[in-house]
Formats: C-alpha cells, structure tokens, sequence
C-alpha cells in the first residue's frame, strides 16, 4: 500500500476504537458438565470444580467454576467454524484488516481480574469495547496491528463477576522482519 | 491435590515444580473445544498454514487452563485467583514440550503473586503469566 493508502486504511481502522460490540448472554448457565469436561483438557482436579459433595462439605460450601473460565461462558460455539462469527464492530474491523492483506491473527495478551467466583446456574453476560488499536508495528510474524477489547462480565441480576482485555495482533504473514511478536 | 498452602508459609522468592505438558495435536484440539473456541487456526492445519503457522497452534484460552491448573497443584484447593495476566510469546505447536516453571515474586496482605513462565522445546517461550492469588491465613 501507498503511504496515502495507508493513511485511509488506518483512518478506517481507527473509527472502531470505543465502538461497542453486541453485549451476549450466555446460551448456557454455569454447569457442572461444561466445568468437567475443561478440567479434563486442563489437568484440573480440584474437588471444588468437580464434586458437588466434596465442594458442600469444603470452605466454599458449593462448586464453583475454574476462574479462567470467565470468557469461556459466552463463546458463540462451532457457528464460529462453520458459518463465521456473527457480525459486529469486531468482525467488521477482522474483515477490514483481512480485506487489506493482514489475514493473521494471533492474540498476545490478556488480563482477566476476577470479583468472586462463579456458582452452578449464573447466566454470565459480556459486554465488549474496542478499546485501542496501536499504530502500524513489524514483528517477528510480519507488519500488522495490535487491537486490544475491553471486556466487563456481569451475571444475570447484573452483578459483576469480574471483566478481561485482550490484545489481538492481525499482520501480512510471511512479511518476517523487525522485532519479534509479542 | 497437595495439601492447602497457607499464606504464612509463603515467602517471594519460592519455586514451584516444574512440570512438562506435551504439546499435542489433541491437546491443542481439545483445548480449543473445551474452551468453545472453534476459530479454525485451532483445528484446521490448512487454515494454520495459511495464516503463516506450521500446523494449529494452541489457543490463549487453553495456555490460560493450563496455567491456572498448574498454579492450582501448587497453592491447594481453597486459594481464590484475583487476577491473572498472560504475555504469549512462541506458538504451541504440535510435536513439543511445554515445561513450566514458577517463583512468588510477592507475599502480602493475604495475596501471592506468582509469575509462571511455560517455555516451548522448540520455540522458546511460548507464556509468562502473572497471577495474584488470595491464600488461606
């Protein structure tokens, strides 16, 4: 691209930051079989995760869901592989950046803080931002942008559980050189 | 599970064991899946490659599981995770061993922080996380 090439497309590219995404539900509740079949995969073999006996009788007095599970909820599930994800300010500026040549994706970072921990039942919602998008950066992958969301998690009654940002780098593959990606 | 870690027992500078994941095409696959990620960069070779990968690559919502698990062996079944922070370096590729490792960088006011580093055989270091974790006095 021109460097006024360039400087349309980052303008482009710029208007989604602050832009809100569609705040999701759930499709299901904190449950015991989507906890254990996590653990499995992770290695996890706390009682409090796992046995609603075992947790009954421990400090919590209940199960409760790992807590890196907190993004997990309110995945939208294999519609993502088949059909694509449903569109919104994030997969209007994924397009973007895949129709202009930067069609990598890989996430670099992110930090979840955690209010308290989820019980057996709670619908948790997110609401996502955009919240900033970096200038133009060679790394070790190729040339691409970091974009990073915001997102806040409440559960039904809209307390708050806890809320996450994730930095995404989208870049031209194959286009090596400068510093290495994050 | 070890028995509880109690916060007085707690001091910066401890080391936690260390333990080797191997980094598998079905841990990668099932990682992706137990975390509802069905990005195709997680189970599609082809769609990895074109996006300039050797193969599928591990997804941050696994490397996250996994942390926690490791971390969770470590301090006991009753310490409650605040906070985690998670810095990806190289991919998790298929073929590979992942080896973590981990030292308390902090110990107060009924908080450790724990930083956890998981270092690829191949790629070199693929996370280094920080963790705050609130101990049983």
């Amino acid at each position: 691209m021109s460097s006024e090439n360039i400087s349309a497309f980052e303008d482009k590219i710029n208007a989604f930051v602050g832009r809100e995404c569609d705040s999701s539900a759930a499709k299901d509740a904190v449950n015991k079989a989507m906890i254990r079949h996590w653990c499995e995969v992770m290695g996890n073999s706390n009682p409090d995760h796992l046995d609603e006996a075992e947790a009954a009788a421990g400090s919590r007095g209940e199960l409760v869901a790992p807590a890196t599970m907190l993004f997990v909820w309110g995945q939208a599930g294999y519609a993502v592989a088949a059909q694509g994800r449903e569109q919104d300010p994030q997969t209007e500026l994924f397009d973007l950046f895949d129709e202009h040549g930067y069609v990598g994706v890989v996430a670099t970072n992110t930090t979840q803080e955690y209010d308290r921990e989820l019980r057996l039942g709670e619908v948790v919602h997110a609401r996502t931002i955009i919240d900033n998008i970096s200038a133009r950066k060679k790394t070790g992958l190729g040339e691409g942008y970091f974009y990073e969301t915001v997102t806040e998690f409440t559960n039904q009654d809209g307390e708050s559980l806890g809320r996450q940002t994730f930095k995404v780098l989208k870049y031209r593959p194959g286009n090596a050189g400068g510093e290495a990606a994050q | 599970m070890k028995t509880q870690v109690k916060h007085a027992q707690i001091k910066a500078g401890d080391i936690l064991p260390p333990r080797d994941i191997a980094i598998t095409t079905s841990l990668i696959v099932s990682g992706a899946l137990a975390t509802r990620d069905f990005q195709k960069v997680h189970h599609d070779k082809a769609v990895a490659q074109d996006s300039g990968m050797p193969d599928v690559f591990m997804n941050i919502l696994t490397t996250q599981g996994l942390t926690e698990s490791y971390l969770r062996d470590w301090c006991g079944r009753d310490a409650v995770f605040r906070k985690l922070s998670i810095h990806l370096g190289a991919p998790n590729i298929p073929g590979t061993t992942m080896t973590m490792t981990g030292e308390v960088k902090s110990c107060a006011d009924g908080l450790v922080e724990v930083e956890v580093v998981g270092q690829n055989s191949q790629w070199g270091m693929h996370v280094k996380a920080l963790a705050t974790i609130a101990l049983p006095a």
